[in-house]
């Protein structure tokens, strides 16, 4: 176990490398000069543009600066907002509770729907409930999630007022509130994951069912409950394990669009303020942290494999 | 009379199987994989269920305990265990049926394990549900009868996963598992047919010796009539989804009542044989939904006479207490069994010889 | 996939081998057309991309053009759909909004098929160390969030509906690649393939031959469910206002600028949500059975 996981670890190291370069790669993509834009803009003078490009070390040859770049990620430096000047670090970490705590719950939400329509489902197949199951799983899939959140706020808040539309309370300062302010974005956030897993699971599901083992469960007389929850569902998670971990990346892309409708401070609402105010440091970190948050993740989804899986931890 | 009667053999029957039939539905239409079939096994008796891949001997054994996959099949008919009709019976009330007081074991050890769990958490869950046992004590339970089945260092095997046993050891496993709540009919579908032969052998005596420890009635399903000889003491023969001769071993072995068993016995090679071409049923068994009119043995019989078998539905004659055939010429035929005569042998090793029953 | 053999080919059946080409799909229409689901979706697709191709012809609004005095009305006879904040005719906006869209995502899967398809013959075909840069590179890619992959190459280059379109097919280029090399690899195994080579036929005519007339299958599916999830970035881009700018609409703007006016008027909003959801369902079922009628080979 400990070898698949140092295996796995090893692996990650180049693609991490090769994440920092793309994202170094991107800075090169733009169209007009940064060191004019961190000067101030068109009205700088021409000394503030250069003392600005030295600064940003921008008169280098490239490798030298993808150097700097490399070595700044080591120690943390992620630069400064053009904007701002805040540190791009602390502008992160500032918000990246709040994105993860929306991610987090939207993943709950969406467990807690799929799961059990997806056991429903696969107990059932070619039923009424599977079918429907099925008709609204395809059809989450097919909506761009801000749709649902639109179909959603206009329901909850502005039809019914149980939930507010727009803003976020930290937690420390309502519990409550925090919880209200987040529902109506879990559940958009949310929904199109439990569409995609409960298809997933309801396959992994027959699947398994069918299996021999499954009999001989039967034949034990433990009862279904015991069957299905315990026996089956061991089985036929590590599939739906894999669609998490894929999931983690849409989520996270997710918190761009839902952060921007229910106008909530996380890293998505960032990363679009960023672009519309051509504060590129910020946009590279966001795209590094996310990057790196999605591997950490799926090197945890191959942990959890080695333990559903008692053949992988021989390995 | 009932059809059971026909079959019984007159120490009180344990489970008792009256005209069952199961369909399942298939694109063309429902199709009749069992029809009607009736036995009974006694107290601590063991019969044997004989037929080829697709006679219907499997699913007769599976409608026992309802493990056929419900949307699909029709089960009619009547299966009565210890005077309790089994059919019909909601899933939670046959739970308190299955595993407890009939057990099942099936063909392929390979994957009839779960492989997520340690074999100890397997038989232990069985005994907590059945006997509510607690954890330590459902340990306990594990252990002993994982020794009662001869798994070596049993209290470290406890923890071990199915992957790590060979096909013999996990077959045991599941002998363990089934026999953990002392149940009176153990159900054992063709245990040894994966196996190695010599696995075979042993696993065979070990049920022998587990039968007579506790008191078990045992309904062995198999193709291989050398595993028959050996343990059962009466057989049922099946073919295409019917029964088509009962008796006791010896009896049927010796004197077959229809022109199938005696090509089945004829079929399997003898010591004496040695050098000489085997020999087999010539044609192959017809499938559920092109099933030939009148006797279904008809188009492989060598004994078969047009206008008398292929005509009309043989019905299951009465020969005698606990014994019957569906051959209509039964009377009129000299069928050779095997009798005092050669040794049986099955797969190059000599299993039993003849009728020491 | 294929198991190696040893193969003993006389030159006249490598001939053979090689003048008969790649192995036959016979049938795939006929089992096509046995699914319905997929055949409705296809139909219905059709009908969608002919409307909006033919927009100027049978519209008679201006999508862009508003009377003011009719803003906000209610669905009649001249406006379908009703007319929105300025006045514009609603359903004429989403006609061509589904024209922008459709031909959003056809130039953004074009672009992830120029950049995946040789990379990914490549590393599937050649394997060894090409294969495990590549990958290594592709796994590198798909490391980001997509929406924030896009986002950021858009925030580099700049708003507009080109650079959005560039900014899908990059993101969406590893994806293309993994199934194509995929293809590839279990294609090289095939039998008359390892004659060819053994034979000395030159790679790239094995390539144009066998390969990629064999790839089409599972490439085919995965195009259709690439075009769905390309709408569906490029409604999301333009919803937040990266991608198409105004003036112009597409779908996903559309639903971007209804947010204002959700409480007054849900038409706006749910109008060209249900489109979206429309196409983007008929294309997947598409893809589906285009899978299911593939058979094998469309089994990643």
């Amino acid at each position: 176990m400990l070898r698949l996981l140092a295996r796995r670890l090893l692996i990650s190291v180049p693609i991490l490398v090769i994440v920092t370069f793309v994202v170094f790669l991107l800075l090169q993509l733009a169209p007009g000069d940064p060191a004019r834009r961190a000067a101030g803009g068109e009205s700088a003078s021409l000394q503030d543009v250069a003392a600005a490009r030295h600064r940003l070390g921008l008169d280098e040859h490239w490798w030298v600066q993808y150097w700097h770049f490399f070595s700044g990620l080591f120690s943390g430096n992620l630069g400064r907002s053009f904007f701002s000047d805040q540190p791009v670090v602390s502008a992160i970490s500032d918000r990246i509770p709040v994105s993860l705590s929306l991610m987090a719950g939207a993943l709950v939400v969406a467990l807690l729907i799929a799961v059990p329509a997806g056991i429903v489902a696969a107990l059932r197949p070619g039923s009424v409930a599977d079918r429907v199951v099925m008709l609204i799983s395809a059809a989450g899939v097919a909506m761009p999630s801000f749709f649902i959140g639109l179909l959603l706020v206009l329901l909850f808040a502005l039809k019914l007022e149980i939930f507010p539309a727009t803003g976020y309370v930290p937690i420390e300062q309502s519990a409550t509130q925090w919880f209200e302010s987040l529902v109506l974005p879990w559940l958009t956030l949310g929904f199109a994951a439990a569409a995609e897993i409960a298809r997933f699971l309801r396959a992994s599901l027959l699947d398994v069912l069918d299996r021999d083992y499954i009999r001989t469960a039967k034949a034990k007389g433990i009862g279904m409950f015991s069957v299905v929850g315990k026996h089956a569902m061991k089985n036929a998670f590590s599939p739906v394990l894999t669609v998490i971990g894929l999931q983690v990346r849409f989520l996270l892309g997710g918190t761009v669009v839902v952060e921007q409708i229910f106008d909530l401070p996380g890293l998505g609402s960032l990363t679009v303020k960023a672009v519309f105010d051509r504060d590129y440091p910020i946009i590279q970190g966001v795209a590094i942290t996310t990057a790196l948050i999605v591997i950490v993740v799926n090197l945890m989804v191959d942990v959890a494999y080695g333990y559903l899986d008692p053949k992988l931890r021989a390995a | 009379m009932r059809a059971a009667d026909v079959q019984r053999s007159g120490s009180g029957e344990l489970l008792a199987i009256d005209g069952l039939s199961v369909d399942v539905a298939a694109e063309g239409g429902p199709v009749r994989l069992v029809n009607e079939v009736s036995f009974a096994v006694g107290s601590q008796e063991t019969v044997a269920l004989v037929g080829e891949s697709g006679s219907g001997k499997s699913v007769t054994a599976m409608s026992i305990l309802g493990l056929m996959p419900p949307r699909i099949t029709t089960t009619r008919g009547s299966v009565r265990f210890d005077g309790r009709e089994l059919l019909g019976l909601r899933s939670r009330e046959l739970d308190r049926v299955r595993g407890n007081d009939i057990a099942m074991i099936f063909q392929e050890p390979m994957t009839s394990l779960n492989p997520a769990f340690t074999i100890g958490e397997q038989i232990a869950e069985q005994v907590r549900r059945h006997r509510g046992l607690s954890r330590q004590m459902a340990r306990e339970r594990a252990i002993s009868v994982l020794d009662l089945v001869g798994v070596p260092s049993a209290a470290q095997r406890i923890k071990a996963y199915p992957h790590e046993f060979s096909g013999g050891m996990r077959q045991r496993v599941m002998m363990a598992m089934a026999l953990s709540c002392e149940p009176k009919l153990l159900i054992a579908d063709e245990p040894t047919t994966a196996l190695d032969v010599t696995i075979q052998a042993l696993v065979l005596a070990e049920l022998h010796s587990l039968q007579q420890q506790l008191a078990m009635s045992v309904l062995f399903i198999t193709h291989d009539l050398g595993v028959v000889a050996e343990t059962a003491d009466r057989v049922v023969v099946m073919y295409a989804g019917q029964v088509v001769e009962s008796g006791r071993t010896a009896d049927v072995f010796a004197n077959p009542q229809h022109p199938y068993t005696e090509g089945l016995l004829q079929s399997v090679p003898r010591g004496d044989t040695a050098g000489s071409r085997l020999w087999s049923i010539p044609g192959v068994m017809p499938t559920p939904d092109a099933l030939p009119p009148g006797c279904h043995f008809h188009p492989r019989c060598a004994h078969a006479q047009p206008g008398v078998c292929d005509q009309g539905e043989p019905q299951l004659q009465n020969l005698g207490p606990g014994r019957s055939s569906r051959c209509v010429r039964h009377g009129e035929l000299r069928l050779s069994g095997i009798g005092a005569g050669g040794p049986v042998e099955s797969g190059g090793v000599t299993i039993a010889d003849g009728g020491a029953r | 996939m294929s198991v190696e053999q040893d193969v003993v080919v006389t030159p006249v059946q490598a001939d053979r081998i090689q003048a008969r080409g790649p192995a036959p799909r016979v049938g795939f229409g006929r089992r096509f057309l046995r699914q319905r689901g997929a055949v409705i979706a296809l139909a219905i697709l059709l009908v969608i991309t002919a409307a909006a191709v033919l927009a100027p012809l049978w519209t008679f609004h201006d999508p862009n053009g508003g009377v003011l005095s009719d803003a906000f009305s209610g669905p009649s006879g001249s406006h379908w759909f009703g007319a929105d904040d300025l006045g514009r005719d609603v359903f004429t906006r989403m006609v061509y909004g589904a024209r922008l869209s459709l031909g959003a995502a056809v130039i953004a899967v074009g672009i992830a098929l120029v950049i995946g398809l040789p990379f990914g013959l490549v590393a599937g075909f050649a394997g060894g160390r090409w294969d495990t840069v590549i990958m290594r590179v592709n796994d590198a890619l798909m490391s980001f969030p997509p929406l924030i992959l896009a986002v950021s190459i858009v925030g580099f280059l700049g708003a507009s509906l080109t650079n959005a379109m560039a900014a899908i097919g990059i993101v969406y280029a590893p994806r293309l690649m993994r199934v194509v090399r995929g293809a590839a690899m279990s294609i090289r195994q095939e039998t008359y393939v390892e004659a060819a080579r053994m034979m000395g036929v030159p790679a790239r005519q094995i390539i144009g031959r066998h390969v990629l007339p064999n790839i089409l299958s599972p490439l085919l599916v995965e195009i259709s469910l690439s075009l769905g999830f390309a709408i569906l970035a490029e409604a999301s881009l333009s919803f937040i206002g990266l991608g198409v700018q105004p003036p112009s609409a597409s779908l996903g703007s559309m639903l971007g600028d209804a947010f204002r006016y959700l409480r007054r008027a849900p038409v706006f909003a749910i109008a060209p949500g249900v489109a979206i959801m429309i196409i983007v369902l008929s294309l997947n079922v598409l893809g589906d059975g285009l899978r299911d009628s593939l058979g094998r080979r469309a089994r990643r």
